[in-house]
């Protein structure tokens, strides 16, 4: 009996499953899919305005605004990555003890400080995980 | 079952039912009723366990520490007591999917049998992405993350070289690094189900781009298209796989052993992740429209790749069943790198067979490992 409904229902998957798939990967339902997040796109960026609009009226925040401070701080955390990716580059480049004095004093011993400080900010100890 | 012993005397038309043997024999004629009240309440059980979601199958169980981490890519090194191969093995996962199908379940994890093996197994995981990684190109995990997790992996395993596996769309960002760094110590690499003529792939995959959908109408408020979006796209694939999962499940929902792997798939299958923008927009360019490794137009910070420079030994991993990457959009990688030793290895299973599942045991598995073993250093 247990099996009955489910032979029923593979009965039902072989006939419908090959027309669909074949209607999913169908030009007709691509430029479908692409009108439909077009429209949604764009339903969604009139909604906003909206609301944005009403929102700052009584000098409140928007969801928008949260976002852009988001990206804001995305950006600079970027900006911040990129510059610790550059700090590595050179420690790995330079030879310790072997840099070019830039203001005319002792530097390499500095440098090479320099150099290591972000290694400390990476989890170079194991972390157990699991 | 004490409700079935109450009732054993009077099934036995009235006599005492005393004698062991007699006992014996009568709970078979209730016994079909005990094993559907049996049957039923397990049922119940899990089915209330399932949707209030106690006890669930816990995926990932290999012991591992982070080792190395840039913004949200960590890469893990997992526990082994002795590993006897030479060189480390570096897993570089996809960027829309939960790396822990590598390592699904104890007695089900491609990683558990690598290390089983005496692998020194490494895995490159890029994390969740948000509005940070929005702006990540290929640049950002070709040309930045992974030469950094290789030279960690690299100085880890005693500078012998590392063998890079990439699994999906991290074999196509290992191919782009390995043709992009020469000069990187890369031993081997390997790559599985990896998409390389994109004009055989799925069209709901390539149907982002030119005279498809924007994919500016994909993305989100992060910049990024969201996992709900990566998953409509896979479940697009076989419109009736959903349903056929809930049918599974209903059919055998008093089975513990397929409820647990249930579990584990479904949290994986059910769990996408969200795919950065600019990568987004770059691999749309480059493979959606301009189909870059069959026609060679490759562009990675500005220089122009071939993959002719990978001169490493190669192998590639096409899955006869898959579904997401068919395996004729995979053919000719092997013609196409550099290498003296290039393999095609053509296995009978699904995208996601070639590493999880009694197929991936007995058949995928070994195979790799084999694969794998002859071009490393095994000691002892």
């Amino acid at each position: 009996m247990a099996k009955q409904w489910r032979e029923i229902y593979n009965e039902w998957e072989k006939a419908v499953a090959p027309g669909l798939q074949q209607f999913a990967a169908s030009d007709g339902f691509r430029d479908f899919m692409a009108a439909s997040a077009k429209v949604t796109s764009a339903l969604t960026a009139e909604f906003e305005r909206a609301s944005r609009r009403w929102l700052h009226f009584w000098n409140l925040p928007a969801a928008t605004d949260v976002r852009k401070l988001r990206q804001q701080v995305a950006a600079v955390d970027r900006e911040l990555k990129g510059l610790k990716n550059l700090v590595f580059e050179v420690a790995a480049v330079a030879p310790a003890g072997d840099e070019p004095a830039t203001n005319g004093s002792a530097q390499p011993a500095r440098k090479k400080t320099t150099a290591k400080k972000p290694a400390a900010k990476r989890p170079a100890a194991a972390v157990e995980v699991s | 079952m004490s409700a079935t012993t109450t009732i054993k005397p009077k099934s036995a038309s009235g006599t005492s039912g005393e004698s062991p043997e007699r006992d014996a024999e009568l709970p078979n004629l209730f016994g079909p009723y005990a094993e559907m009240w049996e049957t039923g309440m397990r049922r119940w059980w899990n089915l209330t366990r399932h949707v209030m979601g106690i006890d669930r199958a816990p995926v990932g169980q290999t012991p591992r520490d982070a080792v190395w981490s840039n913004g949200k890519a960590v890469l893990y090194r997992y526990r082994s007591e002795s590993p006897t191969v030479r060189p480390p093995l570096l897993l570089v996962m996809s960027l829309v999917s939960r790396s822990f199908i590598l390592d699904l379940q104890p007695g089900n994890s491609f990683i558990e049998r690598l290390v089983a093996e005496g692998f020194d197994v490494f895995l490159l995981d890029w994390g969740v992405p948000d509005e940070e990684e929005a702006n990540n190109t290929l640049e950002t995990y070709c040309d930045e993350l992974l030469p950094q997790a290789v030279a960690k992996v690299n100085q880890m395993g005693g500078d012998n070289g590392v063998t890079v596996f990439g699994y999906c769309y991290g074999g196509l960002l290992s191919l782009l690094y390995a043709a992009g760094h020469p000069e990187d110590p890369i031993r081997n690499l390997v790559v599985m189900a990896t998409p390389v003529d994109f004009t055989k792939m799925p069209t709901v995959m390539t149907g982002v781009g030119e005279g498809g959908i924007d994919p500016a109408h994909l993305m989100d408020h992060t910049g990024n298209v969201p996992a709900e979006a990566v998953r409509a796209s896979f479940t697009l694939l076989t419109p009736t796989s959903d349903l056929s999962t809930v049918m599974d499940f209903w059919e055998h929902l008093d089975d513990d052993k397929f409820l647990s792997s249930y579990q584990a798939m479904t949290s994986w299958t059910r769990n996408h992740i969200p795919f950065p923008g600019a990568t987004m927009v770059q691999t749309v360019e480059m493979f959606n429209e301009g189909n870059g490794f069959v026609t060679g137009d490759l562009m990675l910070g500005g220089r122009k790749l071939d993959l002719a420079d990978i001169t490493a030994p190669f192998l590639n991993v096409i899955a006869e069943r898959d579904h997401i990457v068919p395996p004729e959009s995979t053919y000719g990688l092997d013609e196409m790198v550099g290498s003296d030793d290039a393999t095609e290895m053509k296995l009978p299973a699904g995208h996601v067979g070639l590493i999880v599942g009694n197929g991936a045991r007995k058949r995928s598995i070994p195979s790799m490992i084999g694969w794998m073993l002859e071009h490393s250093d095994v000691e002892g």
